[in-house]
């Protein structure tokens, strides 16, 4: 059984300790268990109540009334509330819900809507890309367990290639080419990905190496295709000296190569030489995209 | 690797299959292939030969006399060999991915697989071309004549031809629906076999739990107390000792002696352990034909653990 503390719920729903506290006294919302010791600690199913709890309260419920209502009741009124498209918080907290219970049906209900009224390359901007962000968020943490970060990126990345297929590739001239990679101790592939889909679908031609690449064949390969630009990501933990050296690494190989990088790991950005492109969101790479077509 | 690579002797004999002391006879006897040799006089192959001898190897395997082979000038052998050719479609299809995969042209590897996709359905090309294909990588690779990056990128879009067919299946309506869990032990990356087994198991109707790549221990132990999975399904592909095996596949079964454990992969296929042929509660997959015939007889597998 997973636990969770009072401090995990409070990342996972946005509700801070001291609020649910008093819900707990006043309204018995939940009923956490007790270690020996006597400190609360969550189970997963109180935490998809407080989760959906949490949506219908940002929505105007006062919680005396949801205290009122049964399981059922509730859990219809969020799912409402998630098919409503242009609420992406709402959307993005369901798919939290989605994950915790591994429902995979739930999570193609909540995607397939917002796939079906924003589009794939906004419901990827303005809700895939920030659930991601926030999973990574609460995984750092150790608010969810690896299994529910396996589980739901698992799905994520199906619906990336499912989407990413879909583009037809054509053999007219294309724009510009890209070399996509992770480098070898990298798994982390939805942001390559993610960035994958958005150059294939402006027309420029990808070679798409995934995860742990050794760093000799990107020489190698990029000698022979004379790409445009490499472009990879970093989320997995690296130290600052390995992630430094691997840039200058970059930096030296690839003369007339432009390089494209992004990931949770580059907090520091100032070690990032100087011709280096920094994606720091997806509105960034967008805008850049735009200039390089126009 | 490529024009500047060579090969020795026992490169060689991996890659075509002929013996090496065979090799030395042929040469001697037939003059067939005259190799450079280095400083030391020992023999170097260059790609030229290896092309010649993989040819030879084939046309031998057909039933030529290695004389009437080593009297065929180029020409004459390529026609003998495309007579082969469309003998076997598939062995085509395997050179003709080969050769897309060496040019990285995605093109003409998806065209390739796509048609092979059309004629064979999944699993048939799975079994008949892709498995193949992947052998002769192998083989490749350990002659370094390819780079690993060359791989990665066929993989990647045989990954994606398979993962849209999962999401597009659309599963059968059945009564007896069971929970699968998948997923690949800790440092486990090779993930093709288990999203071919994902992909029968969902069409079958099954609800699927995939947590793929690289599990951690703690992760499969966290879904099976909250889930109750009545299945589980992994494949082992790295390199990995029969002991490491063994104490790995024990921990699975004493922490879940009601789970059934179907098992796939290379390391599994290619290891003689007498341990794991005693195990109850391992299935071991040997292809889909396993998965498909342990699918059929699920309430057996499931009651006699």
């Amino acid at each position: 059984m997973i636990k969770y503390s009072i401090n995990d719920l409070e990342r996972l729903t946005g509700i801070k300790a001291h609020t649910l506290r008093i819900w707990e006294k006043r309204y018995d919302i939940v009923e956490p268990e007790r270690t020996c010791t006597n400190i609360r600690f969550y189970t997963d199913c109180h935490l998809k109540h407080l989760l959906n709890v949490s949506i219908l309260n940002k929505h105007g419920y006062k919680i005396s009334e949801i205290a009122r209502l049964n399981e059922k009741e509730i859990t219809d009124r969020v799912m409402n509330l998630s098919m409503n498209p242009s609420d992406y918080e709402t959307q993005m907290e369901s798919l939290v819900v989605a994950m915790i219970e591994l429902d995979e049906i739930k999570f193609e209900k909540i995607l397939g809507s917002a796939i079906l009224n924003l589009g794939f390359e906004e419901t990827l901007v303005e809700i895939i890309f920030p659930f991601f962000h926030k999973i990574g968020f609460l995984w750092q943490t150790g608010s969810i367990v690896p299994a529910q970060e396996h589980f739901i990126s698992n799905l994520i990345r199906q619906k990336l290639i499912v989407a990413i297929d879909g583009i037809p590739l054509t053999s007219a001239p294309q724009q510009k080419t890209f070399i996509l990679y992770l480098h070898e101790r990298e798994l982390h592939e939805i942001g390559l990905l993610t960035f994958y889909y958005l150059l294939k679908k402006r027309k420029h031609k990808v070679i798409y190496l995934g995860q742990s690449v050794p760093f000799d064949d990107l020489v190698t390969i990029s000698a022979i295709h004379q790409p445009y630009g490499l472009l990879t990501s970093f989320t997995s933990g690296i130290s600052r000296e390995d992630l430094e050296g691997y840039l200058t690494k970059l930096d030296d190989h690839f003369p007339g190569i432009r390089h494209f990088v992004s990931g949770l790991q580059l907090s520091h950005p100032e070690i990032l030489p100087a011709s280096f492109f920094h994606i720091r969101n997806i509105a960034d790479f967008r805008q850049e995209l735009d200039q390089l077509s126009a | 690797m490529g024009e500047n690579g060579t090969y020795s002797i026992n490169d060689l004999e991996r890659l075509t299959g002929i013996k090496a002391h065979t090799l030395r006879i042929w040469e001697k006897r037939y003059g067939l292939c005259d190799p450079r040799r280095s400083n030391g006089n020992i023999r170097r192959y260059t790609d030229d030969h290896l092309r010649y001898m993989l040819s030879v190897s084939i046309l031998k395997k057909r039933g030529f006399k290695i004389s009437e082979i080593a009297g065929l000038n180029q020409e004459e052998l390529n026609d003998k060999l495309s007579v082969q050719v469309t003998r076997n479609q598939a062995d085509h299809r395997v050179e003709e991915m080969i050769l897309a995969m060496i040019s990285l042209d995605e093109i003409s590897f998806r065209d390739i697989l796509g048609a092979a996709l059309v004629e064979f359905g999944l699993e048939e090309t799975f079994t008949r071309i892709i498995q193949p294909f992947f052998d002769r990588i192998a083989v490749m690779w350990l002659a370094g004549s390819i780079n690993p990056a060359q791989e990665h990128f066929v993989s990647n879009i045989i990954r994606q031809k398979l993962i849209v067919a999962i999401n597009n299946t659309s599963p059968e309506k059945i009564e007896n629906k069971k929970t699968f869990l998948l997923f690949l032990p800790d440092q486990e990356q090779h993930e093709l076999g288990l999203l071919l087994y994902t992909y029968i198991i969902k069409k079958a109707g099954h609800r699927i739990i995939y947590l793929g790549q690289s599990t951690p221990f703690e992760c499969v132990q966290n879904v099976m107390e909250s889930q109750k999975a009545d299945i589980m399904v992994s494949a082992i592909t790295n390199p990995i000792t029969e002991e490491t095996l063994q104490d790995y596949l024990s921990r699975l079964i004493t922490s879940f002696p009601a789970t059934p454990l179907l098992l796939g992969g290379y390391q599994v296929w290619h290891k003689e352990m007498q341990w794991l042929e005693k195990q109850s509660l391992i299935y071991k997959l040997n292809g889909t034909a396993d998965l498909q015939s342990l699918l059929g007889r699920l309430d057996e597998v499931i009651i006699s653990s």
